[in-house]
């Protein structure tokens, strides 16, 4: 983590904090449309919810796993089940409806309740495929063990 | 600060595993900066284009160049929702670095973090929320989402300055003992399968072909009134009234003196174009459609103003930033800029604009005013 400092870095810092300065500016410049007291207070929420609530869940999930899943099946499982969170958080205004127009069928057009599963099953689907070509492969490699061939490359 | 003894042990686990290590956060960081540099750059030309300075003009041409750059803005930040968190989770150990601070220019570099993660967590949840038409929070989407960008992309060039060296010497180990590795190998295969899923699920709001995979997106181009979406209703927009009451008129004005008034009977009378034109929303979704009606530089002669120049089209909505829109130069020469009366052989309904709508190439669908009273030229 102690990396060499390029050439590059005071420029940039420099010109990087100019158009962080840019959008402050900016914001401030169109505070009845931006309130910017109130919008900060979202940036750094979502940072101290990432850092302070999703990210140790994450780590937990991922110990959890580890602890008390046979090794052959964590990496499908860690994939599932990331890519499922990942596909509800993403959908949930959908799953909820909160864009929904009374006088607009055209806004959320979908029943979400069926799609966002459909997409879930085939998540699972490919995740319970790759276990099953992983214990395959697991078994013929124990095979070819037991009976002296070849294992490599 | 001293770390609790459990979480120094955690930390430096973490940090030697591969999937945590420099090389995956330098490929991760290469695509999420590409990602984000695509939106900032596509963001940007869609606000030159909503609020052109002088400087500025945007071209009637190609047609279908606006739906292409938005629907890559919109695609491009879904891509990197998964991209972010896979980031994230790869340097999250590094939050707990010790010491906190080395130096000066440390300080100010882990000071940028706070605008570079807070502003992409930032873009990206409020424009997942504005596609799927959710506004919690008290500020106007567009401006916030505008000013952060600006905030994101400079905390970026700071990132960026500050982890050249360490990437570049990352990316260079492609020979040695660490060269292949299998975690890391599935971990950012997985970011990149995360990605790909999204964006299947979704791009079809705007890739037609491809509408019927697209099971998590908030539009489908074959929903909605007359087959197609709707933005604003004419419910929502408070003219269902004007818009179809028989006393309509069309005025076109300069300098404030009328220069014809026209019938729905009169503009039919017109001569009429056809031209099949994209709607291209803001928020990524897209429809072509065969739009028919009056080309606005045939109306324009029709009122005595034989070179097309700049007009603003305005709406029977009460006023607000999108009751009008200006038809540059440029645009009103082209002869498929229209202010259409049917839609698809037929005559469009209130929902996409009834009794006349705006229609023209390469241009985004907000500007594309819908329930046109008056046409003032400039």
């Amino acid at each position: 983590m102690n990396e060499e400092r390029s050439r590059w870095f005071w420029p940039a810092l420099l010109a990087g904090w100019g158009l962080i300065a840019i959008g402050i500016v900016g914001l401030f410049s169109q505070r009845d449309r931006t309130q910017p007291f109130q919008l900060v207070r979202y940036v750094i929420g979502f940072l101290l919810v990432h850092d302070l609530v999703v990210a140790p869940l994450v780590i937990a999930a991922g110990w959890l796993v580890t602890r008390f899943v046979p090794a052959i099946a964590r990496a499908p499982l860690r994939a599932a089940l990331a890519l499922s969170a990942l596909v509800v958080a993403f959908s949930w205004p959908l799953l909820r409806r909160y864009g929904e127009r009374a006088t607009n069928d055209s806004a959320l057009p979908l029943d979400y309740g069926r799609t966002v599963p459909v997409v879930l099953a085939v998540v699972w689907a490919v995740a319970v495929g790759a276990l099953g070509v992983r214990v395959v492969n697991d078994r013929r490699h124990r095979r070819r063990q037991v009976g002296g061939g070849s294992v490599g490359p | 600060m001293n770390l609790p003894g459990p979480l120094l042990v955690w930390r430096d686990r973490a940090l030697a595993d591969p999937r945590r290590g420099d090389r995956t956060a330098a490929l991760l960081g290469i695509a999420l900066g590409g990602c984000f540099l695509v939106c900032f750059l596509t963001g940007l030309l869609s606000h030159l284009i909503q609020h052109p300075p002088a400087w500025f003009e945007w071209p009637s041409r190609p047609a279908g160049l606006y739906r292409v750059t938005q629907g890559v803005h919109v695609a491009t930040g879904i891509a990197a929702v998964p991209l972010l968190f896979a980031k994230l989770w790869t340097v999250y150990p590094r939050l707990f670095q010790t010491p906190a601070v080395r130096d000066v220019a440390h300080a100010l570099e882990r000071l940028s973090l706070v605008p570079l993660i807070g502003g992409a967590l930032f873009m990206l949840v409020t424009g997942v929320a504005n596609i799927d038409l959710w506004y919690p929070w008290p500020f106007f989407f567009p401006a916030g989402h505008y000013w952060m960008a600006w905030v994101t992309i400079g905390a970026l060039v700071v990132h960026i300055g500050a982890k050249i060296t360490v990437t570049r010497t990352a990316l260079r180990r492609r020979s040695g003992a660490e060269v292949v590795n299998t975690d890391r190998r599935r971990f950012l295969t997985l970011a990149v399968a995360s990605s790909a899923v999204l964006t299947v699920a979704t791009i079809g709001q705007t890739v037609a072909p491809l509408r019927r995979l697209a099971l998590l997106a908030p539009r489908r181009p074959d929903r909605g009134a007359q087959g197609f979406p709707v933005n604003k209703s004419a419910a929502e927009a408070g003219v269902t009234a004007a818009a179809t009451d028989p006393s309509y008129r069309l005025v076109v004005e300069r300098d404030g003196a009328e220069l014809v008034r026209l019938s729905i009977a009169d503009l039919r009378a017109l001569p009429q174009r056809s031209a099949t034109l994209p709607i291209s929303c803001v928020e990524g979704w897209s429809a072509s459609k065969r739009w028919t009606g009056v080309a606005v530089r045939d109306l324009l002669a029709a009122a005595g103003v034989p070179e097309p120049t700049a007009v603003e089209v305005i709406s029977l909505e009460p006023p607000g930033l999108y009751s009008q829109s200006v038809v540059n130069g440029d645009q009103a020469g082209d002869r498929d800029t229209l202010l259409a009366l049917d839609v698809e052989g037929e005559p469009l309904e209130p929902d996409h604009g009834a009794p006349l709508r705006l229609i023209g190439p390469n241009r985004p669908g907000v500007l594309q005013t819908k329930w046109v009273t008056r046409v003032v030229v400039r």
